[in-house]
């Protein structure tokens, strides 16, 4: 064995301070996450940045830009030798650092009533089992509003409360009228506005594609 | 520094924690319409239980008729080492089907079957197969229901807070009961005093505290310190799970949970010489043993030189069809494919990590602790499980015991409000000895003490608690873990220092405070494993390596008595 130490350099966008640049050891398996763990273990103790699952990529609380894409940090490999620029998810108000603030984007997606009312029946089949989940697989990581030109364009819709809606218009169980819900969080907007850029769908960790798997479905159930 | 209170807050009932438990609390409490409020350390919906991925236990005898909850109950007790308590246990197993179906009305859909039932398979040591899931992500999915229907009822949730104590009161009766807490807007660094009639502790584990753990990053013990500063009893510290299969490589990855649900759906065991080695341990359940036994067989396999390179073993599912492994296993294959590991075609290599502590706060039934007005549920009480949780029984003691113990809150905080309007008053001296023990990081390190950060202190712990109380213990390092703790426990007083004094986002400030309460926590572990002369559930001693007949269906209940605790051995009624 080569007895060289590979290295892993983040350049962190950082509130306080121009972005500023942290090389640490790199180890085999290492994530993104794990370098900022590094790196706030050591040099920047006041580092701001969110993680829970650490590596099991369901949690959702750790998404930010890594070299300009959303990604989820615990479940992006790190490389060795390889320089990446760090930043906040896109589109938010940054509270400190990677934190982002999701006070404003969470009340919207409550209005979007982003719960069973219940219809009263259960689920019959496997078939009504499977309808609805992808959609549930969403994880509110909040890359996918962090891409959409939609999203940050309208007071009133994201693409995140889109997959709620659609997750529950796809559930035989619930009683709304969740096609007149989507009308009023902008549906119409929505369609006529979304590029189909698809970028929602790349960087959701579970490929939920906004457009095809909500958008298409709000608009075609009465 | 001085620290002050920013703001005061009253609620009914507070609930700390937002996993599994603590929401099934809250929407429970709000339910019945009395006010409420969650705390929870991290974003709303990134508890703990979203990490659980084999599923839930719940006989369900509509689905199978061979299945009933008194099967479930008798496995619960087996794989207990029948040191539950009979009554936690019979609640759990019993009520779980009602659990399920409320469940599925917040929202959840569990995987059917090609009836439309909802599917079921094994996990371990189970007689019929318990195991309710969603894919291999259950947790999660159970979780974004409980979310869901917490928005719906638009539960107060304070999220990323961070609550450093409790306060009692006296009451009318001159008794004390808890009266409320003491929490840390970490954004902001604000202090609101909290007052509750009653408080409802669901605050998870501390698998934080070892090198090589499941858990996430919230799970650092709070829940247990916090009740050992109010003298609350504890009962099985002892008992610690090491699920047996953990990730080893990359090392980056090591301890990262490994589905039961991996062997549920047929994976088997190797060693390095291609033994399938469980047929030594355990020749009828084979895989499928108990957490505890699985866990110890590796060791002993690793410990024997029969391990891989990397110091574990193998756990394949290459003989099972790849459309299975992709339709059920999907979380694994893609966490596997990411360590370049195809599990449809190559062996995982995997050695136990630590997962669960199955000791707690000592609850009956109903949730409820030794100081009146507080309650517990969740992986922070203890008593369900005994020494060894069957895999499931975790999301299913949750929903029962969360619901059970908010119950109680809601209607302790009804009566409390009925006899006075008034909230108990809180000693001024000790919310000041509060907020004194809490600005201790911010203070200058004791003379001739350099300052120690508290990642490198969290570290020392979690290297004490991994080597000398992991799966196999014995008295001699027992006792130097002990000691060991003392004086880590010294040492943090006296040097360990967050090292600047700002109040917003000071994550060391708040690791400071999560590192006490998990000191506190594992020397209440390590005080219990060195009472236990005997090898029961999830506890091993090489100096007593075999059940000793004294501590048969016995328990350990420990209490704060100054700087150490004491204990009482009870013994268990297992109804």
């Amino acid at each position: 064995m080569p007895n060289v130490t590979a290295t892993t350099t983040l350049t962190i966008q950082r509130t306080a301070a121009q972005p500023s640049t942290f090389t640490v050891p790199y180890t085999e398996g290492m994530s993104i996450l794990d370098a900022l763990k590094l790196i706030s273990a050591g040099e920047a103790p006041d580092l701001a940045y969110r993680w829970e699952c650490g590596g099991q990529r369901i949690c959702g609380v750790c998404a930010i830009r890594v070299d300009g894409a959303p990604v989820l940090a615990c479940g992006m490999a790190a490389q060795p030798d390889r320089a990446y620029q760090l930043a906040p998810l896109e589109g938010f108000s940054v509270e400190q650092d990677l934190v982002i603030d999701l006070s404003g984007w969470l009340d919207r997606l409550k209005a979007r009533q982003p719960y069973l009312i219940d219809g009263g029946r259960p689920i019959a089949s496997q078939a009504e089992a499977e309808a609805s989940k992808h959609l549930r697989s969403c994880i509110e990581c909040w890359a996918c509003v962090s891409v959409c030109p939609v999203s940050h364009a309208s007071d009133d819709t994201h693409a995140l409360g889109m997959v709620k809606l659609a997750r529950f218009a796809l559930d035989p169980r619930d009683g709304a009228d969740r096609h007149a819900l989507a009308v009023q969080a902008e549906l119409d907007t929505y369609s006529a506005t979304c590029p189909t850029c698809r970028r929602c769908a790349d960087v959701c960790p579970k490929a939920i594609d906004v457009y095809t798997d909500a958008i298409q479905v709000l608009e075609h159930i009465t | 520094m001085t620290l002050f209170i920013n703001d005061t807050y009253q609620t009914d009932v507070l609930v700390i924690g937002a996993g599994g438990a603590g929401l099934r609390a809250g929407i429970e409490v709000a339910g019945r319409g009395v006010r409420v409020l969650v705390v929870s350390k991290e974003l709303l919906g990134a508890a703990h239980t979203c990490m659980a991925e084999g599923g839930l236990n719940v006989a369900l005898t509509a689905v199978n008729p061979l299945n009933n909850p008194e099967i479930h109950l008798q496995d619960t007790l087996a794989g207990g080492a029948y040191l539950n308590r009979g009554s936690l246990a019979r609640a759990m197993t019993y009520e779980a089907p009602d659990r399920v179906a409320d469940l599925e009305r917040f929202g959840v859909i569990f995987d059917r079957d090609a009836h439309g039932n909802i599917a079921q398979r094994f996990s371990g040591k189970q007689t019929q197969p318990h195991t309710i899931f969603v894919g291999d992500y259950t947790g999660q999915a159970i979780m974004a229901g409980l979310v869901e229907h917490t928005r719906k009822l638009n539960i107060p949730v304070w999220t990323e807070h961070f609550v450093s104590g409790l306060f009692t009161a006296l009451d009318a009766s001159g008794g004390r009961q808890v009266a409320g807490a003491l929490v840390i807007d970490q954004h902001s660094g604000q202090i609101t005093l909290v007052q509750a009639r009653s408080i409802v502790l669901c605050s998870g584990g501390g698998g934080r505290m070892y090198s090589v753990t499941t858990n996430a990053a919230s799970n650092t013990a709070d829940g247990y310190a916090l009740a050992i500063r109010l003298g609350v009893e504890l009962v099985d510290m002892e008992m610690v799970q090491f699920h047996p299969t953990g990730m080893i490589i990359p090392s980056a990855m090591r301890g990262k949970l490994v589905t039961e649900s991996v062997r549920g759906e047929g994976g088997r065991l190797f060693n390095r010489d291609g033994d399938r080695f469980m047929t030594h341990y355990n020749p009828e359940r084979m895989e499928l043993a108990g957490r505890d036994e699985v866990a110890r067989a590796i060791f002993s396999e690793v410990q024997a030189g029969r391990g891989t390179i990397n110091g574990g073993v193998y756990l394949s599912v290459a003989h099972l069809p790849p459309e299975q492994i992709e339709a059920r296993l999907p979380t694994m294959l893609e966490q596997f494919l990411a360590a370049g590991v195809d599990i449809r075609t190559q062996p995982m290599e995997i050695h136990p990590s630590m997962h669960h502590m199955m000791g707690g706060l000592r609850i009956d039934e109903w949730g409820a602790c030794n100081l009146p007005g507080l309650f517990a549920a969740g992986e922070v009480s203890g008593g369900d499980h005994g020494g060894n949780r069957l895999g499931g029984n975790a999301l299913a003691s949750c929903q029962v015991l969360g619901r059970r113990a908010a119950i109680s809150a809601a209607q302790y905080a009804v009566q409390q409000a009925v006899q006075q309007a008034a909230y108990l008053p809180i000693e001024q001296a000790a919310i000041d000895a509060e907020l004194r023990r809490i600005a201790q990081p911010f203070s200058s390190p004791d003379e001739n003490q350099t300052p120690i950060s508290p990642d490198q202190a969290l570290a020392d712990l979690q290297a004490v608690m991994w080597e000398k109380v992991g799966i196999k213990r014995q008295a001699a390092e027992l006792i130097a873990a002990g000691d060991d703790l003392s004086y880590q426990l010294a040492q943090r007083r006296a040097a360990v220092r967050a090292s600047d004094d700002r109040l917003a986002f000071n994550r060391e400030w708040i690791a400071c405070l999560e590192l006490d309460n998990m000191l506190i926590t594992a020397r209440a572990i390590v005080y219990a494993a060195l009472l236990r002369e005997d090898s029961r559930g999830a506890h091993f001693r090489r100096d007593f390596p075999l059940p000793v007949t004294d501590w048969e269906r016995r328990n350990i209940v420990l209490r704060a008595d100054r700087d150490t605790f004491r204990h009482v051995i009870v013994d268990q009624s297992l109804l």
